[in-house]
């Protein structure tokens, strides 16, 4: 009896020990991690996968790996890593972190539309209230990054009505400039759409050589000269006209992208909540 | 008891001696033998640093790889894995000291025929050209196995980087019958191209605007720089005809210009199709010589 | 659990498709929208810049963007009068404003990002 109970706690104590250096490998992966170590982290955590025989740390290294990449800006790395993470997910907290993280890396890596489907997927699973405030959060910082400023308003007013985020998107969105209306107001006044985006020179520039193609053109008509009618009007008039509209449309396309990257840099630089 | 009696009397000792063998002996063995870390228990002992290297190595990642196998290699000196660091390298294009790493395994080692075949590679991928020539005429560079490998890529080489005219003697007997017609062809492409006669394409456009365009194949261009040059014309003589003579100058001005600029573009063009010629060619035989995994031989044994 | 395995096997074998062979640091996010812009060239102060810039403000960026090609055509003669000399530019540019009105065909000319056809001053000097 004092054999058999002597020789079950050899061998208990000899996996101890075995578990131990798996242990510390661990640790040592986490500290190269926490230490923004992350090219380093990637071969202790692969390290510990490979010594890893009974996939204890499975999820945990796998899930570090994608951080790791992540951080390192190989997004399609870190999502492949993140995925495995997924499906050796011991717990539902487990997967649903996974699930996010592979959220945020298509975020960052601007493939917005699958990032939407993903949150869908995400929220067919997860529908409890717990999680809820999560999803919202991210699918609002999805509209962020797809420009769309005022469905992110939305999602994040769910969360909370006096959301900071919210009150960002809604200032954007009020700051903006309306691409339709300053093309339409240039089809009927050319020059105006330049001076509704502040683009005052371009736009007094813009009317004015609209006014001279149509008076030669016009010119041209009355005094039977059609080619040559055709021709001022082809390679003058309307090819200012036609510039005009499109010179509005880039004109406020170019002031909306410069609000938003004013958004975005604020998101980067100040924003002290969580980011992708 | 049974069991403890039975111990005894099979070892042949008494207890204490029997708990001495099993705590520092028997049972240890027993559970190492089962773990994946082998003969050591340390995480980084140099056994499982190449265990280690050669799983990083199989999936790919050559630069992690490369720093397992040389800690490795600092306990034990060992041919394959000296070969596959080697490998790595080359594969990273660090070309220079992937062949650092062949040139030791050159004498007597096992797999030196290999090395010296994956070392021609290296120089070819280098683009090593004259040395590829120089050391491929030295003996200790030649593997006793596998010369006319070296001798078919050498020829390959000679071809892609030789602008005068080889000679074709002897130049296609290295390759089996269906590669010689392949690289023939290639032969015949580089030193005979169908090149297009830049005078010619200019005095095609100088006769008929755009003509020297449509001979050297861009037949768009050529038609509208004939309508183009061709409406000038028609405003010349009609602003002439009709006694508008300032303008009739202006157009003739503009006429001259853009048909200068007409014969200047056709002879650009000849040149343009010229130099895509060759850099087609030069993509295609690239193709070819991947596709022939560079006329080496099979090495996955040695990778495995 | 085998549509798991045989999804864990597939993301093993493609897990390396981007390439590691240098090492690497932490890069920082980068939120912001980058729209492809046309090549602006910084040209040296002189008579034919200067016409450049008055060309640019009053006409080239008014009439809209025209231009198929990149570099357009303006920037395509200022660079080759900077490379070359005012005659040689001079047919260059008529040469590429008669390809610019070419209608037909535009296959031999390889696109960039923002749709233009890449025609380099490289190639016609």
């Amino acid at each position: 009896m004092k054999i058999r109970a002597f020789i079950f706690l050899q061998i208990i104590s000899s996996i101890i020990y075995a578990q131990l250096n798996l242990g510390k490998q661990l640790q040592f992966a986490n500290e190269l991690f926490d230490s923004s170590n992350y090219f380093d982290a990637v071969t202790e955590y692969k390290r510990l996968l490979f010594f890893d025989d009974r996939a204890e740390y499975s999820w945990e290294a796998n899930y570090k790996i994608g951080l790791s990449y992540k951080y390192g800006g190989f997004y399609d790395l870190a999502i492949n890593y993140l995925k495995i993470s997924e499906l050796n997910g011991n717990t539902s907290d487990e997967i649903f972190l996974s699930k996010i993280e592979i959220v945020r890396c298509n975020l960052l890596r601007k493939t917005i539309a699958t990032a939407f489907r993903l949150l869908d997927e995400i929220e067919t699973d997860y529908p409890t209230d717990e999680f809820k405030d999560e999803i919202n959060y991210w699918r609002g910082w999805a509209f962020m990054l797809n420009n769309d400023w005022e469905n992110a308003a939305m999602e994040f007013s769910k969360i909370d009505s006096n959301h900071e985020l919210k009150t960002l998107c809604m200032t954007v969105e009020e700051n903006k400039y309306s691409i339709i209306f300053a093309k339409v107001i240039s089809y009927l006044l050319p020059g105006s759409g330049y001076i509704y985006s502040g683009e005052y020179l371009q736009g007094l520039l813009s009317f004015g050589w609209n006014l001279l193609g149509g008076y030669f053109t016009i010119k041209a008509i009355g005094e039977q000269r059609i080619f040559d009618a055709f021709v001022i009007s082809e390679l003058g008039w309307l090819r200012f006209y036609r510039g005009s509209i499109e010179g509005a449309e880039k004109s406020a396309e170019s002031k909306n992208m410069q609000i938003a990257n004013q958004a975005y840099n604020y998101l980067k630089n100040k924003y002290e909540g969580i980011k992708p | 008891m049974a069991m403890e009696k039975g111990l005894i009397r099979l070892i042949g000792i008494n207890r204490i001696l029997l708990k001495l063998f099993l705590t520092f002996f028997l049972i240890p063995v027993i559970f190492l033998l089962g773990q994946n870390s082998g003969s050591d228990n340390e995480i980084l002992s140099p056994l499982n640093l190449y265990k280690f290297g050669n799983y990083l190595f199989k999936q790919g990642d050559y630069l992690r790889a490369n720093n397992e196998l040389k800690q490795y290699l600092q306990y034990e000196n060992n041919d394959t894995v000296r070969f596959k660091i080697a490998y790595s390298l080359i594969e990273m294009a660090e070309y220079s000291e992937g062949r650092d790493y062949l040139k030791p395994l050159f004498i007597s080692s096992e797999i030196s025929d290999e090395v010296k075949c994956f070392y021609f590679k290296s120089l070819y991928l280098g683009k090593k050209y004259s040395d590829f020539i120089e050391q491929s005429g030295i003996r200790i560079f030649q593997p006793t196995n596998y010369s006319e490998d070296i001798n078919r890529l050498k020829n390959f080489f000679i071809l892609e980087s030789e602008t005068t005219l080889i000679d074709s003697t002897n130049f296609f007997k290295p390759f089996d019958k269906q590669d010689a017609d392949s690289i023939r062809k290639y032969f015949v492409r580089k030193y005979y191209p169908e090149n297009k006669s830049e005078t010619t394409a200019g005095l095609l456009s100088a006769l008929i605007p755009g003509a020297g365009k449509i001979y050297t194949g861009q037949t768009g261009d050529g038609i509208t720089s004939l309508i183009f040059n061709s409406v000038i014309y028609y405003l010349v003589y009609n602003n002439f005809a009709n006694k508008h003579y300032l303008r009739g100058w202006i157009f003739s001005a503009l006429g001259i210009y853009f048909n200068a600029g007409n014969i200047y573009g056709s002879v650009a063009s000849a040149r343009i199709y010229n130099s895509n010629l060759q850099i087609n060619l030069g993509i295609d035989m690239k193709k070819f010589v991947e596709k022939k995994n560079y006329f080496m031989p099979d090495m996955s044994g040695i990778l495995k | 659990m085998i549509s798991k395995l045989i999804l864990f096997f597939f993301l093993s074998a493609i897990l390396f498709a981007q390439s590691e062979f240098k090492r690497w640091e932490k890069v920082e996010e980068n939120y912001l929208i980058n729209k492809l812009q046309r090549q602006n060239y910084n040209y040296s102060f002189d008579v034919i810049s200067g016409l450049q810039i008055f060309y640019k403000t009053v006409i080239s960026d008014l009439d809209g963007d025209n231009c198929p090609f990149e570099p357009s055509c303006s920037n395509f003669f200022i660079q080759a009068y900077k490379e070359t000399n005012l005659i040689q530019a001079s047919l260059m540019f008529a040469d590429r404003f008669m390809r610019d009105t070419n209608i037909f065909n535009r296959d031999n000319y390889l696109q960039n990002g923002n749709g233009k056809r890449i025609d380099p001053i490289d190639w016609y000097k």
